[in-house]
């Protein structure tokens, strides 16, 4: 038992390094635990090494939105949420932007506790229906959101963006050979992107405030949890669907009201779906992450061991809760004494070197002009949202 | 700012299509099937006998097997029945399914 207590709390740890350093993903981590798993399953049973995976990811899904609301620098599943907290940020709310995705992160865990038994009935009889809708919703989704920008010269733009983001993202992942393409493509479409055109503009980010108090019970927040809930849910049990696809299908279905809801749905959104990709995994043996991929070859779970993982999910969340709330504050209290164009620069010299480790000179290459990409969104004034063509397309092509 | 859109829009439409371009001409390299656990999520080139196959409306699964071990080649294209025998060349990426390696098969060719 002591191996398993040791084994959450080393994986908590993990979780906020990765959250915390941008370019660091969970999936990097759980390659490692893979490649060293017979060493390490000679120290730990297989249900403390499922503990440490588990604890890592729900500690990472509050955290890494502390490198994307505050530096501009975030991950696949965070991307969406890049620029409304930047925004928030650029008036001052940065933490408040973190709060809302931490509130989306409890309510949703909560929702989502809640619906699990009812997939237990489900999802196994709807699992093939459901595949094969995933690539007409898509396409229509995709459409409407070209078509809801409101002029045509903005919908020429929102064409050009969606076909370039979608024809990079296709020949990164299906058609040169990279390590981590997702790191470079993503970096560039909203990371470097959004520190260059900070840089650009010559923003200055104003002294945050870290004393708004935010309802998390009322009647519109427990929809924004249901929302987040059912979309995580719905993209969980697909293939090749992710946490960023899974906002992509929520903006579709709902019409968010303002920013601050779109933040709770995100952040309700990321922490979900770790603990459906679970279910999912021992439900229906179909593993969704490359975390899941890794526990799924440590451990065969059964009921007991599947349901004193969702117990480490929320140990785990009370504490990536807790320390993301302070990291968080620290974070916005001292971000004005930090010189943010230097940071920025930092940050993407940091991202350049990472994707040149990761995926070599092509990987730089497809930063450079994931980059290039992700600029055109904001300096034609249309939504970032048609960037996420670089992970439509190719699931639509995976499907059709 | 109107300068940084033309920068920003030239500079993606060259780096996309010199990627398509250098795509068309990118050849993974062949791996023998036993060394196929050091290239997860790779593109690779196996070459190799067919030893079983089972084709559905669907998706299709191949066991190519080379001097060093056998995988299953899982395409979703459709294509016509593909005998016993024959020997083939694979293009397509690594992946793992249920703790076992696939080729998820993106070019084939009987050679």
């Amino acid at each position: 038992m002591i191996d398993i207590f040791l084994a959450i709390l080393i994986g908590m740890l993990f979780g906020t390094l990765t959250g915390l350093i941008p370019g660091l993903h969970t999936n990097t981590v759980a390659l490692i635990v893979a490649s060293m798993s017979a060493l390490l399953l000679s120290w730990f049973s297989p249900l403390a090494v499922a503990s440490f995976l588990v604890a890592m990811v729900v500690v990472h899904s509050f955290m890494d939105f502390i490198p994307s609301i505050f530096l501009g620098a975030p991950e696949d599943a965070t991307a969406l949420g890049v620029l409304p907290g930047h925004l928030l940020l650029l008036k001052g709310r940065g933490y408040r932007a973190l709060k809302l995705t931490i509130i989306g992160g409890i309510g949703t865990f909560l929702i989502s506790l809640v619906i699990i038994p009812f997939v237990f009935l489900w999802l196994e009889k709807s699992y093939a229906i459901i595949s094969q809708l995933i690539a007409p919703i898509l396409i229509a989704f995709s459409t409407l959101f070209i078509l809801q920008e409101n002029k045509l010269k903005k919908i020429i733009w929102a064409t050009i963006i969606f076909l370039l983001a979608g024809t990079l993202g296709l020949l990164t992942l299906n058609y040169v050979s990279l390590k981590q393409p997702l790191f470079p493509l993503l970096s560039g479409l909203f990371g470097t992107s959004t520190l260059i055109i900070s840089l650009l503009n010559k923003q200055k980010i104003p002294a945050q405030k870290t004393d708004d108090k935010i309802a998390w019970l009322t009647k519109s927040r427990l929809s924004d949890y249901a929302k987040a809930a059912l979309s995580s849910l719905f993209v969980s049990i697909l293939p090749a669907v992710g946490a960023a696809q899974a906002a992509v299908i929520s903006r579709a279905f709902t019409k968010y009201k303002n920013r601050e809801e779109f933040l709770v749905v995100i952040g309700g959104i990321n922490t979900a779906v770790a603990l459906f990709t679970l279910t999912t995994l021992f439900l229906i043996g179909k593993t969704r992450t490359g975390v899941m991929a890794v526990l799924a070859n440590i451990i065969e779970l059964n009921l007991h061991q599947y349901l004193f993982l969702l117990a480490v999910c929320f140990v785990a969340m009370a504490f990536g809760v807790f320390f993301s709330l302070r990291i968080g504050k620290w974070t916005a209290e001292n971000i004005t004494r930090i010189n943010y164009r230097k940071l920025s620069l930092g940050i993407i010299t940091f991202l350049s070197i990472l994707a040149i480790w990761f995926s070599g000179l092509l990987g730089l290459y497809i930063l450079i002009t994931a980059t290039a990409i992700g600029m055109l969104a904001p300096l034609a004034n249309v939504k970032r949202i048609h960037l996420m063509a670089c992970l439509v397309i190719p699931v639509v092509l995976y499907y059709i | 700012m109107q300068r940084a859109l033309q920068i920003a829009l030239t500079l993606s439409l060259i780096g996309v299509f010199s990627l398509a371009l250098l795509a068309q001409f990118y050849e993974p390299k062949q791996i023998p099937i036993a060394n196929l656990v050091n290239h997860k999520e790779d593109i690779v080139i196996i070459q190799g006998e067919v030893v079983k196959v089972t084709q559905k409306p669907t998706v299709n699964f191949f066991e190519i097997k080379d001097s060093t071990g056998t995988i299953t080649v899982v395409t979703f294209d459709k294509m016509d029945k593909l005998d016993k025998r024959l020997l083939i060349s694979v293009k397509g990426k690594v992946t793992t399914y249920k703790g076992k390696l696939e080729l998820i098969a993106d070019r084939m060719e009987i050679i």
